[in-house]
């Protein structure tokens, strides 16, 4: 089982690396990856150093090209995969169907994993893609439990990859609108969700105000901790009780998961966070390795380690981890 | 006049099966020339059994109206992926594929399909990828705008020349994303797999609103929706240059007469609440006046 590690940047690419990921994934610096952030991701000399660096450390390096190319704008996208391509990076991460269509044709021997963006669920859609695209790996959204997830595992000869710690998305990827419902900006539009330059923080006496373009997501009194007001995360009204109706902000934590991850042969754990800084790219790598050498040396005897959880619970969005979907209850 | 068909897209509520054969008997009578039956949100939902679509499906068809079988756009199980074989072997009906799965399962049987709007197409070389398998028609997903349609049909052209028809979500709550956990059932304080169907008591979606007060979204099952009503009913001009089909998606009855205004029989006003940002290329709870 491969450890997969986000990086923004290449000190938090060296960081994963020094911490025991086995591979990397990043973007390159515009709208051809859904963390498409200011600051953030790879220009073509940085995508060198990190594919450089991470073979020679016998590592692996995965670009995300996963947003979907606009009409008469694919030579955007073209040129991405190619220089993606040229570079000798190891997988490309893709979703939208002109990009594998044209890697297929032009670059039929590069490894591609099909993106959570794409949303693939089940068998058939798998079908569709193994067999149009020979892609060799899929990335699961985070809507299925495990035991869905077990299920697909026996019935599937792909690699299976999975979301296994970071920011949780409550909705199937790639099919959410809500962000440019709010602001015009979606992930498969723009590479953004409830992008920060809508943000607007309001100090008004003892309360403060979180808006997404002029949107209130949340009020924090004092002793609360204010938290980015990603939009399902906010509390709303309904039916005149006010709540998160949508989800609590809360990160994923699958950690007590590993063995039963491992034996359903998973390809790889992915950590979510290209948007996270090298302090917590190291944290968390570093848990993770841990954790996985523990589970793989034994899995009967596997047990998260308090000092782990604690760890990632420190890093997490309002200090809270669920094991997501994957967890029925939690549905 | 408008060249515009209108269709009356699949029931995104569960409505108990009294409220849908009264329902379905006035679209019947309605002017709408196609209609999407099928349950597209929630494989739980069983209130209508797939003899009763078959036998509104009849019903429709005796009235002139194109009849689609709509599909479940988050597909999950073995068990669903069965059934949906199941569905698409038996009947020779037409379907709308609300999921990949959907187009893999009917273009092995050759059968044509319309590519639903939970289907990620954004650009002409992936429609014309859809139309080669067997894509008769394909309805935008509802992020979109007049331009992107506009250029995305100039691509598909330069691409490919089967025959393509475009349906535009036109009317109605959008359907905005889906989720594994059910938000119906939360708001009840209710395990998804204990949800004893909640979501019929909400015919028209639980409202969510900001805690100043502004409407925000509907939650329909693991489903949430615009909290207004999308409504092009003021563009109907340059969606009638742009689209073949108008869809209405209703949430009560009366929401059909809007069928004969997206027809062109007469003009109606949007009201005022109504919303159509996403169409104009800005964020979709505006209103481009």
């Amino acid at each position: 089982m491969e450890l997969l590690c986000p990086a923004g940047n290449l000190p938090s690419l060296r960081k994963a690396i020094e911490h025991g990921a086995d591979a990397v994934y990043v973007g390159l610096n515009n709208d051809t990856n859904a963390r498409h952030f200011k600051g953030l991701n790879f220009s073509d000399t940085q995508l060198q150093e990190a594919v450089t660096f991470c073979h020679r450390h016998q590592r692996k390096l995965h670009v995300a090209i996963n947003t979907f190319a606009h009409p008469n704008q694919f030579p955007r996208w073209q040129q991405a995969i190619d220089l993606a391509v040229d570079k000798g990076v190891d997988a490309l991460i893709v979703a939208d169907i002109a990009a594998l269509d044209y890697l297929s044709k032009q670059h039929p021997d590069q490894e591609v994993h099909l993106s959570v963006q794409a949303s693939v669920t089940n068998s058939k859609a798998i079908d569709f893609y193994q067999r149009q695209f020979r892609v060799k790996r899929i990335v699961l959204p985070r809507v299925l439990s495990v035991q869905q997830v077990r299920k697909l595992a026996a019935n599937t000869t792909i690699e299976l990859e999975l979301f296994a710690f970071g920011s949780l998305c409550i909705m199937a990827e790639g099919r959410c609108y809500l962000s440019s419902y709010m602001t015009g900006e979606s992930p498969n539009t723009a590479g953004v969700c409830s992008p920060a330059k809508f943000v607007r923080w309001e100090q008004n006496e003892q309360t403060l105000h979180a808006r997404l373009n002029g949107v209130l997501i949340d009020s924090f009194s004092a002793d609360e901790q204010a938290g980015y007001p990603t939009l399902c995360k906010g509390r709303f009204e309904v039916q005149g009780s006010t709540y998160h109706a949508l989800e609590e902000p809360t990160s994923l934590n699958t950690l007590a998961l590993l063995p039963e991850l491992l034996k359903m042969n998973i390809a790889s754990v992915k950590i979510e966070g290209r948007q996270r800084s090298p302090a917590y790219v190291a944290q968390v790598t570093k848990v993770w390795r841990q954790a996985i050498d523990a589970a793989k040396h034994s899995a009967q005897d596997f047990d998260v380690k308090p000092a782990w959880n604690e760890t990632l619970a420190g890093l997490s969005e309002g200090q809270q981890t669920t094991l997501g979907a994957y967890h029925r209850k939690w549905k | 006049m408008s060249f515009l068909k209108t269709s009356v897209g699949p029931m995104l509520f569960l409505w108990e099966k009294p409220l849908m054969d009264a329902f379905y008997e006035r679209v019947a009578l309605s002017d709408a020339d196609i209609v999407y039956l099928g349950e597209n949100v929630c494989g739980k939902r069983r209130l209508s059994n797939h003899e009763d679509y078959l036998r509104w499906a009849q019903r429709l068809a005796r009235c002139d109206k194109q009849v689609v079988l709509s599909t479940l756009a988050l597909l999950e199980s073995p068990q669903q992926i069965r059934e949906l074989e199941r569905m698409c072997n038996n009947d020779s009906m037409l379907f709308e594929a609300n999921d990949v799965a959907t187009i893999q399962v009917l273009s092995e049987l050759h059968r044509p399909f319309i590519i639903g709007p939970a289907i990620n197409v954004y650009n002409g070389y992936t429609l014309a990828k859809f139309a080669k398998l067997g894509a008769k028609r394909w309805v935008m997903p509802v992020e979109l705008s007049k331009d992107w349609l506009f250029a995305l049909k100039k691509e598909y052209d330069s691409l490919c020349d089967l025959p393509m028809e475009y349906e535009v979500f036109s009317y109605g709550y959008l359907p905005l994303a889906y989720s594994a956990r059910c938000f119906t059932a939360r708001h009840h304080n209710l395990a998804k797999d204990q949800c004893n169907l909640i979501c019929q008591t909400h015919p028209q979606g639980l409202q969510v609103s900001s805690q100043d007060g502004k409407e925000l979204f509907t939650l329909n099952g693991i489903q949430t929706m615009s909290g207004q009503v999308y409504n092009l009913c003021e563009e109907i001009t340059e969606l009638g240059k742009l689209a073949d089909i108008a869809r209405i998606s209703v949430h009560q009855f009366e929401d059909l007469d809007w069928v004969d205004h997206f027809k062109g029989h007469h003009k109606t006003l949007r009201p005022t609440t109504h919303i159509n940002g996403f169409w104009h290329r800005i964020a979709g709870m505006h209103v481009v006046d």
